[in-house]
């Protein structure tokens, strides 16, 4: 085990909207590779923290952070940091799949397009098979790649909004319970998916789904009114955590 | 003190109480078998042996329920952190009293062997192991009526005292035996029965182990303290 390597650094993290304290002095390092759940009651924080690792936070006014959030070496709030650059590096997938009203070509290819990964057609192509192939949804779709990326099942939509998220080669990809708007055979396929994506990839998914947490992750982050209570092996979160609090969450004592 | 009845969902909380009446049923049913054990040694009776040999499978059903009552609560609830360990830990108690009333029932058809022999000097020095173990065993069914933890690593603590008893027993009947040929036969199911006890004690313990990691999720007991 030794070969894991910290991803992500939160240091001293307290976000506020407005006057409201949403975070409370986070500190947690998120390792390379692995999968972390993030569980919690609602208003918890936790979609906050995850929207502030690609800084999604700042296209709220009156949101404001302080502290350290690093990925690798780079503070991603340090001065001069280049956002575009920063969500390429970092992907995100959403509660309810948002294809673009696009082709499902398109949707693939839209971001490796904007950041000019590719030099040509072929590049492209192959660039949108090998992201759909990624996210198991290639051989469903490879004869109507030119249909709207919406004329899909959610499952199927879903899968290609983490294809679109994955185009653009990141480094983490974030997922705000991707799982939420799908019936249980499709959030089977992207639990398996997310199985496999985290041999590439770093990932962080908020999820109301205990079980899904401790199914598809190896670290569970519990928050409880903007603070983290406990953050642990996620075998060990849900037979035997150290916080009562944990405990009472999890067990369905409070909620 | 281990809760169970805080959910949320009442209908959990009524269900873990089902389970537990059932566990406790099955706990009040072995101590009837047990005083009515040691009265058969006492007295010499053939009838109230009897009675324990044919009563065994009230509690072989009984865990039959209780595992049934499991199975569909993990279906069911999915259970996670202390209550996941409650019902690991329902199953292991089970099964522990499901073999202390298969271990009841033996010793009592050795009894019944016993009834014409006169081992009279002898039995004294086992009664003394039978009403250790049936304390120890009483204790741990409180320990788990009262999911008190404190309770239990007493059970624990106590066993080497039943396994001093055995060893004493053991060695002073196998040196009476090597010298009176009469004593063979008797002698022999006795044994036998001081080794059925020795084995309840220790699933006494083994129902204090569980409930210790019910409270604390740990799965490797201490080593339990042992005789050289």
């Amino acid at each position: 085990m030794s070969n894991i390597k910290s991803k992500i650094l939160v240091s001293k993290l307290d976000v506020f909207y407005g006057k409201k304290q949403a975070i409370f002095d986070i500190n947690m390092s998120i390792n390379e590779k692995e999968v972390t759940a993030f569980i919690g009651p609602s208003g918890c924080g936790k979609s906050t923290l995850l929207r502030c690792f690609n800084r999604m936070n700042d296209l709220i006014d009156i949101c404001r952070i302080s502290g350290s959030i690093k990925l690798d070496d780079l503070n991603i709030y340090g001065k001069g940091l280049d956002i575009v650059r920063l969500r390429t590096r970092v992907g995100m997938v959403f509660q309810k799949p948002n294809p673009f009203p696009k082709s499902i070509y398109d949707n693939v290819a839209y971001g490796p397009k904007i950041h000019g990964m590719c030099k040509d057609v072929s590049e492209l192509d192959a660039i949108v098979e090998k992201s759909l192939k990624s996210a198991g949804l290639w051989d469903e779709i490879k004869d109507r790649l030119n249909e709207p990326g919406t004329s899909i099942s959610g499952g199927q939509q879903q899968r290609l909004c983490i294809a679109r998220a994955i185009a653009t080669n990141p480094e983490i990809i974030l997922m705000d319970e991707p799982c939420s708007s799908l019936d249980p055979i499709a959030t089977a396929r992207i639990e398996e998916l997310i199985n496999e994506l985290k041999n590439k990839y770093t990932i962080v998914v908020v999820t109301h789904n205990m079980h899904q947490a401790a199914r598809i992750s190896q670290k569970t982050a519990f928050f409880h009114l903007g603070k983290l209570i406990e953050f642990d092996e996620t075998d060990k979160i849900f037979t035997s955590p150290s916080k009562q609090k944990t405990n009472d969450y999890i067990t369905g004592r409070y909620g | 003190m281990i809760e169970i009845h805080d959910h949320i969902s009442s209908t959990f909380n009524n269900e873990l109480s089902v389970l537990d009446d059932s566990l406790l049923e099955m706990g009040s049913f072995l101590e009837e078998m047990f005083e009515k054990t040691l009265i058969a040694i006492n007295e010499k009776d053939e009838f109230i042996a009897k009675k324990v040999i044919s009563s065994d499978i009230k509690i072989d059903n009984l865990e039959t329920s209780v595992i049934s009552q499991i199975q569909i609560l993990i279906a069911k609830r999915q259970p996670v952190g202390v209550d996941l360990r409650v019902l690991v830990g329902c199953t292991r108690i089970a099964g522990y009293m499901e073999r202390i009333g298969d271990l009841l029932s033996s010793i009592c058809k050795r009894i019944i062997i016993l009834v014409e022999h006169s081992v009279e000097n002898e039995k004294e020095e086992l009664i003394k192991l039978s009403t250790a173990v049936n304390e120890l065993f009483k204790i741990s069914l409180t320990a788990y009526a009262k999911k008190d933890f404190s309770l239990a690593e007493k059970v624990r603590n106590e066993d080497i005292d039943i396994d001093k008893l055995y060893k004493k027993f053991f060695n002073t009947l196998l040196e009476k035996m090597s010298k009176n040929a009469k004593l063979a036969v008797p002698g022999t199911h006795m044994l036998f029965i001081s080794k059925n006890f020795e084995r309840i004690g220790d699933h006494a313990t083994n129902i204090a182990e569980s409930i210790s990691y019910m409270a604390s999720g740990e799965i490797n007991a201490k080593p339990r303290p042992k005789i050289n």
